[in-house]
């Protein structure tokens, strides 16, 4: 069995119940975890530690019995049932419950956060240059700057890195395979299975100039978006060295 | 010795530290958290090398390549705005501008005491309680759920002595699932909650700071002395075994971090329970009430840096 953590409206997440599905895989999305009319709990004791969620049909699925998770998006309540203070509150508990779920599920999981990667998640890349520039890459001038419409053109390149595969939105830039060590060293470091990074070029050569941890498939030309697909799917199911597994 | 001071000046163990690294060591280089959208500002055209910008505030100017560390304590942008110090309305431009110099000094080569990345482990008490049974320590059974079956099950196992609290780093007082909390259950599934086996004991704190431990014991009629009267909370100094040193060493670096405080329930048996550890611990009072050189240590360890 394998899990969606997303919405199950979700375009991206079809997509990868389907591929899952039509590999013979069974796949569940959930939307509410931790969340009514979801349940999830994580147990912890000397002996052992359960991680467990009910699916939308109220069963209950064991850490144990999943073999991958996809972290698609973490969805919240609705906020206008509530007041701003106890949705704050509701929020951050959801998700301080949903950090230690991830990291107690023995399975495979894309991507596995840690506190830390996931509240830098939005950063921008200046919060990231010690760590790029350490893994061998370099952070853009540009970067983190507004571009106003008219202004300066950038030569930007997109790639989804999913394990060990880079994959390109519809062309890559000259000296792409300089960045595919890095950007696995970057991963290791982080924890992280699944990348999305930008790229700008500037004097000969690629510059970091953004990065995100969720990927972004419609940013992608459809050819793109359809090897992400596979790729993931390949990458959860294939027990790839590579896959963050829990530690 | 350039030490970049960052936290808020409505916080008095800031301005504790503060006073105490003027008095002792000179000129410090403040930006007051409360005020990060209107006391500084970074220069960053007049160099295309990072270690050349430079922070400008009111009365210094400091080149990011010369911080030899920083220390941070950020409380969260919503201080200002709750302790009635800036307006509500201004609060977006207040927490773009924090983001900012968040992101700025998370990039910083320098030692900073402590990340906000690494300091983020707070905000998953669960994540922490996991890393914590994972280097050793002993743990008090835990449920986190929003499922009210498994909580009254979890209830019934521990014979009704439970303790919830938050699941994550929201203050919220612990308290007992005693008849009336029991009764509230139904408003579980609405949020997700952390249920701890009741570990009858005291509570002790230890302070790691770089490599150094200090433990404190705390005595109190509630259950979370936080809550209780201060003069009702006995605090004294506390002899830590070596092991538990060892532990406090070992996760606070597995963290990433320089400072911490980790709370323990420590048992007649001395039996030491592991609850969780606190970036950003407040130890001001307990140095007044204990005398141990919490501030002293701290300072000494920035110093280091020099």
């Amino acid at each position: 069995m394998f899990l969606i953590i997303g919405r199950p409206e979700d375009s991206f997440c079809q997509a990868i119940q389907s591929h899952l599905q039509a590999g013979n895989h069974e796949c569940r999305i959930i939307g509410e975890l931790f969340q009514v009319p979801g349940s999830a709990a994580v147990g912890v004791s000397r002996s052992e530690v359960l991680a467990q969620c009910k699916d939308v049909k109220g069963d209950w699925l064991h850490g144990n019995d999943l073999q991958g998770v996809y972290v698609r998006e973490l969805v919240y309540p609705e906020a206008s049932v509530w007041t701003a203070e106890d949705y704050r509150y509701v929020s951050q508990e959801i998700t301080g419950a949903f950090l230690g779920w991830t990291a107690a599920l023995p399975c495979p999981v894309l991507n596995r956060y840690e506190p830390r990667t996931w509240y830098m998640r939005f950063s921008s890349v200046l919060a990231w240059r010690m760590i790029v520039r350490r893994c061998g890459l370099e952070v853009s001038d540009r970067a983190g700057e507004e571009i106003a419409p008219g202004g300066h053109q950038l030569r930007l390149y997109r790639a989804a890195v999913i394990g060990d595969d880079l994959v390109w939105d519809l062309f890559p830039p000259l000296d792409h395979e300089k960045l595919v060590s890095p950007l696995r060293r970057f991963m290791n470091l982080n924890s992280l299975s699944l990348l999305e990074a930008v790229f700008n070029f500037e004097q000969d050569h690629c510059c970091l100039y953004s990065i995100a941890f969720e990927l972004s498939p419609w940013q992608f030309s459809p050819h793109a978006r359809q090897e992400i697909t596979s790729k993931l799917v390949a990458l959860l199911t294939g027990g790839s060295p590579t896959v963050n597994r829990a530690k | 010795m350039k030490l970049l001071f960052l936290g808020h000046g409505s916080d008095p163990v800031c301005n504790y530290l503060r006073q105490a690294w003027s008095t002792s060591r000179g000129a410090i280089y403040f930006l007051d958290l409360d005020w990060i959208d209107r006391c500084c500002k970074l220069d960053r055209d007049s160099s295309r090398t990072e270690r050349s910008w430079s922070i400008e505030a009111t009365n210094w100017q400091l080149k990011l390549g010369d911080i030899s560390a920083v220390f941070l304590r950020f409380l969260g942008v919503d201080r200002a705005i709750r302790s009635g110090i800036r307006l509500a309305t201004e609060k977006a431009g207040l927490e773009a501008a924090a983001n900012l110099w968040m992101d700025l000094l998370e990039g910083l080569e320098c030692p900073i005491v402590n990340r906000l990345s690494v300091s983020n482990s707070n905000h998953s008490k669960l994540f922490q309680l996991l890393q914590m049974k994972a280097n050793g320590f002993l743990v008090p059974d835990t449920l986190v759920t929003n499922d009210i079956g498994l909580a009254k099950a979890f209830s019934a196992r521990h014979s009704g002595r439970v303790v919830f609290k938050s699941a994550s780093g929201a203050r919220a007082r612990a308290q007992l699932l005693d008849e009336h909390n029991y009764e509230r259950l139904h408003l579980l599934s609405d949020c997700p909650t952390q249920f701890q086996q009741f570990i009858p004991g005291s509570d002790v704190r230890v302070h790691v700071i770089g490599n150094q431990c200090f433990g404190l014991q705390i005595e109190s009629a509630e259950l979370d002395y936080r809550y209780a009267p201060r003069d009702l909370v006995l605090i004294k100094t506390c002899p830590l075994p070596k092991t538990i040193q060892d532990q406090c060493r070992r996760i606070t670096h597995a963290f990433g971090l320089y400072l911490s405080g980790i709370d323990f329930r420590v048992t007649s048996k001395q039996e030491w329970y592991g609850l969780e550890v606190n970036p950003a611990p407040a130890f001001t009072d307990y140095q007044r009430q204990t005398g141990q050189p919490l501030a002293a240590t701290l300072l000494n360890f920035l110093a280091e840096f020099g």
